[in-house]
């Protein structure tokens, strides 16, 4: 009842029906509860509602947990392992993410001294962080009632929390307002929903006065729990003053995230959902943390003096970011070990490390599915099935079988380790020797001036350590986690974008992209500076791109990139390409920027089609300036597209704000050319 | 400076590293002996999830001791700490007079691995301050240790809260460790 859910207007289509889908399931699918039987060890003694399926108890009760008073482990439920083609299947039950939380307490009355206890909660929801509080009362509870009711108990408060007021975004609309200043960006969005409640709300008053007065959990929230728990009835009866009291006082809340509460035992728990959450990102890690801890230190001797192609993209002074970066591109084994450290520290390295492969989260998908943020020794044989696992554990043992891993993290040393059993590619002499000659040779043309220092090519001269640099300034700065994963972001979108052309290139074919669109980028869109940048950035991560194709991660990027040429609003132009040429491009030719600006004001007509354009501009890189230099072009053709689109820009919801987030001499050039052309 | 002077130190006088490891069944007294041998002091121990690990420096040898839980359900997990491994310390409570054959049991499944082929067994018949304890000469026999040919083993008596045999049956350990 309380769980009604309410369809998400004008957000992407899509995946809408699946959408709808998920917002009927529950917030909580799962509730387990693991102690350590001092007699046969770890044992899974209640399943709320039903069994998963799964025997988990030993990820609930992590190595060490005797030595500390409590712990939390993250782990995921449904993975898929590939099948013998390497293929994960599709369908089947969606991933669970599982948040648990340990405790050891210490009780002399008790035979052997002590007393240890597990609960977790299995959710569809990647915010998982949002469940810490109400999971440590109920394990607190469970020590005091330890029956499957307060498991019951909790999964029913858990699943009463109302999600229905939360709109729906798509995924332009969440790329759009994670990326902006103005963290009103959706609040119509927010505010119909609330009316629409509010409305279902009076119905349900109505309909309440002739029935016996409860089921009422509709028309309570309604009022954003104003009330104590006996106050519903009133509360109810001011329903309507309440809700416009709080609308207005609404205007200043930041959208990113969607205020809600769980009610757990008569106690109010404050639940804040992040709204800007993308496709990879699981729970409350930090990515900065995890650059920070491995960007100190050089790699440790890899114990063979053969330079893998795939990791060591710089040779022996690969920068340890990227040799990280390299093995969760090209699917490698990788281990976070930090003997000593609570689980729950070790599975945030992880859930940063799926960030960053994904790109900020945001760019390629699969790497969840081979995530095993915590895990042991008990479930060696499930992470040995699963090709380029990211594992999160704390016991050493790891580190003394290389065979099980291509690379390890030890977090404790901030050394990376590749694995000296780590079999190098077939045919990959060679191609290091082609690949390094292509790169001299390349690197030598460029920075002609800065080419050597001692004799030693230019190494550390590369994009590579251009994207380190700029991370690390970041950090220097205080720059925060979205500004990062932004970051790291721009670097995977720019790797791959580099591999249908290098498909292309090499084979003929790709289904990464249009061939015929790949080949026009050699063609008018394309400037002949761009075209050597382009060249040297294929050179440079040709051996990378060679390890990335066949990997989950590439099957993945084609089903999306088949699913975005029949879903986008926007088709047959490559929208993020042009706003790249657009920010990036030196010396375009006037009939290069005519074409992009006509164009852009030819295929993006339509709500959805400004929507999608403004997803490629996110406002913390300048919003829509790369566009509004069109306005102060020689060309009148340009100056007038520029217009048009502005125009259609301005009547979208967050186009409009967009506009007004502008700079003021931009927005005075808008009307004065608006004025100008409707003369 | 002080690193060359450990090192040239450590060449006089055959500064030598040891990885052990130490299973036995549940509640043998494991941890007890683990911290005591590290502390030398007399900790209460709660069950072992998972391991622990240890450094104990004695008579110039560094014993790296892993103390993997005992529980029925997590003897499987043991095979994975074997690579390396140089001698196994084998826990045993005396008293349980019940549960000796399945120590036995355990025991010769861990020998009997091809990784723990070559290592030094040295068996604790621990709790010797309970009335009802074994004698040493009995728990070898239960262990049926007379039938092991081609492997060292010992078996000392030990009291690990207070640490009665503890070092003696380290001593053993360090002078039969064969040097790489």
């Amino acid at each position: 009842m309380a769980s009604n859910p309410v369809a998400g207007g004008g957000s992407g289509r899509n995946d809408e029906a699946q959408q709808q889908q998920q917002q009927q399931q529950r917030n909580v699918e799962y509730i387990l509860l693991a102690e350590f039987d001092i007699d046969q060890g770890a044992i899974l003694k209640h399943q709320y509602p039903r069994p998963t399926g799964a025997d988990d108890s030993y990820l609930m009760l992590p190595d060490g947990a005797h030595a500390r008073e409590s712990d939390w482990t993250v782990f995921l439920l449904n993975q898929k392992a590939p099948d013998e083609t390497g293929r994960v299947p599709v369908g089947g039950p969606a991933l669970l993410h599982v948040l648990n939380l340990v405790r050891t307490k210490h009780d002399k009355e008790v035979r052997r001294g002590a007393i240890v206890k597990a609960m977790a909660v299995c959710t569809r929801h990647r915010f998982i962080h949002i469940y810490q509080a109400i999971l440590m009362l109920a394990l607190e509870n469970y020590y005091r009632y330890p029956t499957v009711d307060t498991l019951a108990e909790l999964y029913n408060s858990a699943n009463e929390m109302d999600l229905s007021c939360m709109p729906q975004l798509s995924r332009h609309e969440t790329t759009i307002l994670r990326f902006s200043d103005d963290h009103n960006m959706f609040e119509e969005r927010f505010v119909q929903l609330e009316r629409e409640k509010r409305l279902l709300g009076g119905l349900a008053q109505d309909t309440e006065r002739l029935e016996a007065p409860h089921d009422s959990a509709l028309a309570e929230l309604a009022v954003g729990g104003g009330g104590g728990d006996d106050a519903g009835a009133a509360a109810r009866r001011g329903a309507d003053a309440a809700g416009r009291v709080r609308a207005s006082s609404a205007r200043n809340k930041d959208r990113r995230f969607f205020e809600t509460e769980i009610v757990y035992s008569t106690v109010k728990l404050p639940i804040r959902v992040p709204m800007t959450v993308y496709p990879e990102e699981i729970g409350d890690f930090s990515l900065i943390q995890l650059l920070t801890t491995f960007s100190g230190s050089l790699q440790a001797q890899s114990g063979s003096k053969i330079t893998h192609p795939h990791l060591e993209s710089s040779g022996q002074y690969t920068h340890p970011v990227i040799l990280l970066m390299n093995s969760l591109l090209t699917q490698k084994r990788v281990i976070f070990l930090g003997h000593g450290k609570p689980a729950g520290e070790v599975a945030n390295y992880v859930l940063a490390a799926v960030a960053l492969g994904s790109g900020g989260g945001g760019v390629l998908r699969g790497l969840a599915n081979r995530a095993f943020p915590y895990t042991n020794l008990t479930n060696l044989d499930t992470l040995l099935s699963f090709p380029g696992y990211i594992a999160g554990v704390t016991n050493p043992a790891f580190e003394e079988h290389p065979e099980w891993w291509d690379l390890l993290c030890n977090i404790n040393t901030g050394k990376i380790t590749v694995s000296p059993a780590l079999a190098l590619p077939v045919g990959a002499k060679s191609q290091t020797d082609a690949l390094r000659r292509s790169l001299d040779s390349v690197t030598l043309s460029r920075n002609r001036s800065f080419s050597s220092r001692d004799g030693k090519p230019d190494k550390w001269n590369n994009l590579d350590t251009e994207f380190v640099q700029d991370l690390m300034l970041a950090i220097e700065r205080h720059y925060g986690e979205v500004a990062i994963r932004a970051k790291v972001e721009n670097y995977v979108r720019r790797f791959m974008s580099l591999v249908p052309l290098y498909e292309h290139e090499r084979t003929g074919t790709t289904r990464l992209g249009d061939p015929t669109q790949v080949a026009s980028l050699n063609g008018y869109t394309i400037s002949p500076g761009d075209k050597e940048v382009r060249d040297h950035d294929l050179a440079f991560y040709q051996s990378r791109i060679e390890g990335f194709l066949g990997t989950q991660a590439y099957h993945n990027a084609i089903a999306d990139y088949e699913s975005a040429q029949s879903h986008n609003f926007i088709r047959g132009i490559d929208i993020a390409h042009m706003v790249y040429s657009l920010r990036t491009s030196t010396n375009l030719d006037v009939n290069e920027v005519e074409a992009i600006y006509k164009r852009l004001d030819d295929q993006v007509v339509s709500d959805d089609q400004v929507t999608e354009l403004l997803a490629s501009l996110p406002q913390s890189q300048g919003g829509l300036q790369p566009l509004a230099y069109g306005f102060y072009h020689p060309s009148p053709a340009i100056r007038l597209y520029t217009t048009r689109l502005f125009e259609k820009i301005e009547g979208n919801h967050a186009g409009a704000r967009y506009i007004r987030s502008t700079n003021f001499f931009h927005q005075c050039a808008f009307s004065n050319l608006r004025y100008a052309f409707s003369c | 400076m002080g690193g060359s002077l450990t090192k040239m130190l450590s060449k006089v006088f055959g500064n030598k590293e040891m990885r052990i490891l130490m299973l036995g069944l549940d509640a043998a007294g494991k941890t007890t002996i683990l911290y005591k041998l590290k502390l030398n002091q007399s900790v209460t121990t709660i069950p072992t999830v998972g391991f622990n690990v240890e450094t104990v420096t004695y008579k110039n040898v560094k014993f790296n001791v892993w103390d993997v839980g005992g529980q029925d359900k997590i003897r499987p997990l043991w095979r994975h700490y074997y690579t390396g491994t140089q001698a196994l310390i084998f826990v045993v409570d005396s008293a349980d007079r019940d549960r000796i054959d399945e120590a036995r049991t355990e025991l010769h499944r861990i020998v009997s691995d091809r990784e723990m082929k070559d290592c030094l067994l040295l068996v604790f018949a621990n709790k010797q301050d309970l009335p009802s304890a074994m004698t040493p000469a009995e728990v070898t026999e239960k262990l049926g240790l007379h039938r092991m040919r081609d492997r060292q083993w010992y078996v000392h008596p030990s009291c690990a809260p207070n640490g009665e045999g503890l070092f003696e049956g380290l001593s053993w350990l360090s002078q039969n460790i064969k040097t790489p």
